[in-house]
């Protein structure tokens, strides 16, 4: 499992509000897990520069609710996926417009494939896929990320990996 | 392919990507903070990327509500603190759609649906960014061999926005700087318009917009795309007797900007060999309905109630 922590080397710093001086864990825990969250917001949104957006808004979020919020990672976690999710409602078509400037500027090594498919899923779906294949949530952690039932994952999951085979082969 | 295959080829392509991402420079002392003090941020520290990039792509890309931080105080350019409009107000961004009220001056059409083509949707949304709201009326017509669903018309469709901001947000801000460019193009320039537009500072591009016999200017770099600016040129034209801009693209399409009393407008849609004028007549072409008017109608994934949020 990727953690959010793990890859930038570091333990979970709090899990409640107030075992540490709030400024010195908020400032542990920006530092520590913001590395991974870009990442994960990156797979969400396909694009490095809505992921560090997403980001700083989660961390904003967090910082307006610190201290009535128990599990900051698992918050962190669930702004991320949700602001991703917003961003993709509100930059389809920022997006379009955007590719048509950007188009000659995409550089074929920095292509994949199948990531490129990914991002061609409606964001429910891609979002399960992420959060199930990349963070390895179970089915039912992945449902709470997202808010909803784990039939829904279930089903998101299958519809995304058929449409997946039907584009890869 | 089996399940397994492609599973096995979306972990190491989530793995690939993961590992190619590139972490920027913290932001923290941008966040208002640890223990609850509340902070007037500046505004370039509270537009969000995609607002830097939105308004960067100039004149072009004019979106309001692209923001996606908010919320507290905000300082404008001139340094003057914007307190939220209203105490009870949600204090987070959100995108949902308009009511026939706050529709009011927006709601432009095409006078009729262009051959081969229908309409896929013609719908209006409110940005909120620090309790302050911005309009947006959209309209799109999709080429009529796809499917209604809005997808593979990139470059095909014909998209229109009409943007009011607030007169006091940061939106209008980035606005009112980046309409500036347009008033060195032949109109009176607005307030500002010598500045670059906070967005443009934030992304640390300028915003010249060239003098007005230039025959074509260069874009703004699009930040993390800085390549793109060798692509693409703006060339000045007049729209229904406002200043505007066109982009022609390579792939066909061509993006039209320009401003009239107050409300921004993009208009994007195909073009043949750069053909500026060829937009500007289809500008020149709209028509103002009633918030009310039965062609108004939402996307197939939008139909919600006014004050709802657009779903997917």
């Amino acid at each position: 499992m990727h953690s959010l922590t793990e890859q930038a080397g570091v333990r979970p710093l709090y899990t409640r509000a107030g075992e540490r001086s709030d400024a010195e864990s908020f400032d542990q825990l920006y530092r520590g897990c913001r590395p991974g969250l870009v990442r994960l917001a990156h797979l969400l949104t396909g694009s490095p520069t809505l992921a560090e957006d997403v980001v700083h808004d989660a961390f904003l979020g967090l910082a307006r609710k610190q201290r009535s919020v128990d599990e900051p990672l698992a918050y962190l976690r669930r702004s991320v996926v949700n602001l991703s999710t917003n961003v993709h409602r509100r930059a389809k078509r920022e997006r379009r417009h955007l590719a048509s400037l950007t188009e000659e500027v995409t550089h074929p090594t920095d292509i994949d494939e199948t990531f490129e498919l990914v991002k061609q899923l409606p964001p429910r779906q891609r979002t399960v896929l992420v959060l199930r294949f990349y963070l390895d949530l179970s089915e039912a952690e992945t449902a709470r990320v997202m808010g909803c039932r784990p039939g829904t994952v279930k089903s998101s999951t299958a519809r995304a990996l058929a449409k997946l085979k039907e584009q890869m082969s | 392919m089996t399940d397994d295959e492609i599973r096995a080829r979306l972990r190491a392509s989530f793995q690939a990507t993961a590992a190619r991402t590139t972490i920027g420079g913290s932001r923290l002392e941008e966040l208002t903070v640890a223990s609850g003090r509340r902070r007037v941020t500046p505004l370039v520290a509270t537009m969000s990327a995609a607002a830097a990039v939105a308004a960067v792509v100039a004149v072009a890309t004019v979106v309001a509500g692209a923001g996606t931080s908010g919320g507290g105080s905000v300082t404008a350019a001139s340094g003057e603190t914007l307190e939220p409009a209203a105490a009870d107000c949600v204090p987070e961004n959100y995108y949902v759609i308009a009511s026939a009220d706050q529709l009011q001056g927006l709601t432009y059409l095409l006078p009729e649906v262009p051959p081969g083509y229908h309409l896929y949707g013609a719908w209006g949304t409110i940005s909120r960014n620090g309790c302050l709201d911005s309009a947006t009326w959209y309209v799109e017509y999709d080429k009529s061999e796809y499917d209604r669903s809005g997808a593979n018309n990139d470059g095909q469709a014909i998209q229109l926005s009409v943007t009011r901001v607030d007169a006091r947000s940061p939106e209008s801000a980035a606005i009112r700087g980046e309409l500036g460019e347009l008033g060195e193009l032949g109109e009176p320039a607005m307030s500002g318009a010598s500045t670059p537009s906070p967005a443009a500072t934030a992304s640390g591009a300028s915003a010249s917009g060239g003098p007005p016999s230039a025959p074509a200017s260069q874009a703004p770099p699009i930040p993390g795309q800085q390549d793109v600016k060798a692509a693409v040129t703006w060339q000045p034209v007049t729209v229904a007797g406002h200043a505007g801009r066109f982009l022609g693209t390579k792939a066909g399409s061509g993006t039209l900007v320009w401003r009239d009393r107050g409300l921004v407008f993009q208009l994007n849609a195909p073009v043949l060999d750069n053909d500026s004028q060829s937009l500007v007549k289809v500008a020149d072409s709209l028509v103002t309905v009633s918030p009310s008017d039965p062609r108004i109608v939402a996307p197939v994934n939008c139909k919600v109630p006014a004050g709802s949020v657009c779903g997917d």
